[in-house]
């Protein structure tokens, strides 16, 4: 009997993945006390992501077809799979994490922020399982209003994040105006509006559908976080809570960055667009690593660090799709989960002792332990130190660059790692080198579950570093299952 | 033989027209600094990219769904631009900017 239901529950995998956050989200607004609002989002997010592991091991590992031939049509593919089941992990942690600072943003926000964290996730959760590119559309702007949402709603202590949440929805809508343009040039172009389509499609007007597909791809990178479009990140981010770093910095770019990967993938392999677009993404790509980085080494915000070593990161993805085969996209998957991990280990631990600047990072380890681990291991998977995930990622890029005879891509890789090196360096050395000239809190101000996420996400940064085999191999599936797997 | 001249279509005009509502608003939204207007100017590429739709003729869901989401983003929008003159006294860009640095600065300095 319960074999049956799992079975049931395994058909229609892609629209409970969609529809559990949404209900638990529904649910936590009308549950009334904080804490038992945070219990229900925290089940919610806890269920989704077993489903959705469940479904992408089934998929990419056994290589079986287990989508229902009725119910809602949702389009299942390799890559959309994937990184839907990363976003299910990472909701479900950082709703975990931001359970200690519920009372902090306020009374009001305290249940409406982890819902619209749980609404954001659905939002892009549908982005990457469907077909439509309209409905694509229409489900990027559900989890990006989302996150415009939260970092408004969470500016209680604090009104820069205010002002961040401004710039997200100027940028953002600029990019969602310039999006829907793209869609409609590139379906005009193309001859229908289905994203599948594309590779074989006989498009009748490739300079219209290049152009389209450009401008889908930059209203995407705006809010993914991509240089020179990430003027709201640091503004957004860098003064924020853990709801705002958490639910933003990591979930909201990650959805953004998933989906970006899915619709390159596809677009790439257009053959009439796909030369042009490549060189689009490999420029972008360039320009996000080195602007990232640089600015990540002058930076003496912590969390505004973090966020332009993400940049960096999102341009290591771009220029991973960039070389158009499936190695590159492999690439990119495992990019995205070091970006994942990295970034929940670096901001859990940040958070933790409520460690903004680089000044209060002196004599952090010791005064809060487990929190200085969760940054250091985020800190090297993000200067790509062998034996982390990070490391991971950037050699499958160097590798497949090479392959393509893209040195340069390469090259730039390494120079990315050496600045990690650098401002990553700086960050261990304050840690446990320096003592603290002021005493700031430590990790007893928290619950100790708040901190159990960033320090899950450590261990996976290091424990995949060490044995990648089925993380690489699911990688290399989904990036060959991109074609569609929908009855 | 007098060959029929091809029916005139105001389509490429209409086309051009509406990139153009895009790209006005979209500078707008990017480059004035007062939030009011920064919020008019997305209005304007949101309109403009819903008539480039029309105009490239998407599917009515497309025009619907676009619709919503230009509903959304101003409605929220406009929330925002409310808190931010309760919070800072302002909606002009520069000086809000100006008032997160010098809290950037205090909170340095603490």
């Amino acid at each position: 009997m319960n074999g049956a239901y799992l079975e049931l529950a395994r058909a229609h995998a892609p629209l409970l993945m969609i529809v559990t956050p949404l209900v638990g989200a529904a649910l936590m607004l009308i549950s009334g006390p904080a804490r038992m609002s945070w219990l229900i989002a925290c089940a919610a997010a806890v269920f989704g992501a077993v489903i959705a592991v469940d479904f992408a091991t089934v998929l990419l590992m056994q290589l079986t077809h287990p989508v229902a031939e009725v119910g809602v049509a949702l389009f299942v593919d390799g890559i959309g799979v994937f990184a839907a089941a990363l976003v299910a992990v990472v909701l479900a942690l950082a709703i975990v994490a931001v359970g200690a600072t519920l009372k902090e943003s306020g009374a009001s926000p305290a249940p409406l922020s982890p819902a619209l964290m749980l609404a954001g996730a659905a939002g892009w959760t549908g982005a990457l399982m469907t077909r439509d590119l309209i409905a694509l559309f229409a489900s990027v702007e559900a989890g990006w209003l989302a996150a415009v949402g939260l970092t408004a709603v969470n500016a209680v202590r604090d009104r820069t994040p205010l002002n961040g949440a401004f710039r997200m929805l100027t940028l953002g809508g600029a990019g969602s105006a310039l999006m829907l343009l793209g869609i409609g040039m590139l379906g005009r172009a193309a001859g229908g509006f289905e994203i599948d389509a594309l590779p074989l499609a006989q498009i009748r007007m490739p300079n219209l559908a290049g152009a389209g597909a450009a401008l889908i791809v930059l209203g995407l990178c705006v809010k993914a976080g991509v240089a020179p479009l990430h003027a709201w990140s640091p503004v957004a981010i860098g003064r924020g809570g853990a709801m705002i770093a958490l639910g933003v910095g990591t979930l909201g770019v990650l959805g953004a960055l998933s989906v970006l990967t899915r619709f390159a993938a596809y677009a790439i392999t257009a053959p009439e667009i796909g030369a042009g677009f490549s060189v689009a993404l490999a420029g972008l790509g360039a320009l996000s690593v080195v602007v990232g980085a640089v600015q990540a080494v002058g930076s003496r915000n912590l969390l505004r660090l973090s966020v332009y070593a993400g940049v960096s990161q999102a341009g290591c993805v771009l220029l991973s799709l960039a070389l158009g085969s499936p190695a590159g996209f492999a690439a990119a998957l495992m990019q995205l989960v070091a970006f994942a991990a990295a970034s929940l280990a670096f901001y859990g631990g940040a958070l933790a002792g409520r460690v903004h600047s680089l000044d209060m990072l002196n004599g952090y380890a010791t005064r809060a332990p487990l929190a200085s681990g969760a940054i250091t291991a985020g800190a090297l998977s993000l200067m790509g130190a062998p034996l982390t995930i990070g490391f991971l990622g950037r050699w499958r890029l160097v590798e497949a660059g090479v392959g393509a005879g893209w040195w340069w891509a390469a090259g730039l890789v390494i120079i990315a790692s050496l600045a990690g090196v650098f401002y990553g360096g700086r960050l261990v050395e304050r840690m446990y080198f320096r003592r603290a000239n002021v005493t700031y809190a430590g990790e007893g101000g928290v619950w100790r579950v708040a901190l159990a996420p960033a320090l899950i996400a450590a261990i996976a940064t290091i424990a995949i570093g060490l044995a990648p085999g089925a993380l690489l191999n699911a990688a290399a599936n989904a990036s060959r299952l991109m074609t569609g797997l929908a009855p | 033989m007098i060959a029929a001249a091809a029916p005139l279509s105001l389509d490429p005009a209409l086309a051009a027209f509406a990139c153009a509502l895009v790209v006005i608003g979209v500078a707008s939204a990017l480059v004035l600094t007062n939030a009011v207007k920064r919020l008019a100017g997305l209005v304007i590429a949101g309109i403009g990219a819903l008539a480039a739709l029309a105009v490239l003729g998407a599917p009515a869901g497309a025009l619907t769904a676009g619709v919503a989401v230009l509903f959304a983003q101003v409605a929220l929008g406009a929330a925002i631009v409310v808190r931010l003159q309760e919070s800072y006294g302002s909606v002009a860009s520069s000086e809000i900017d100006g008032a997160d640095l010098e809290d950037d600065a205090r909170g340095s300095a603490s």
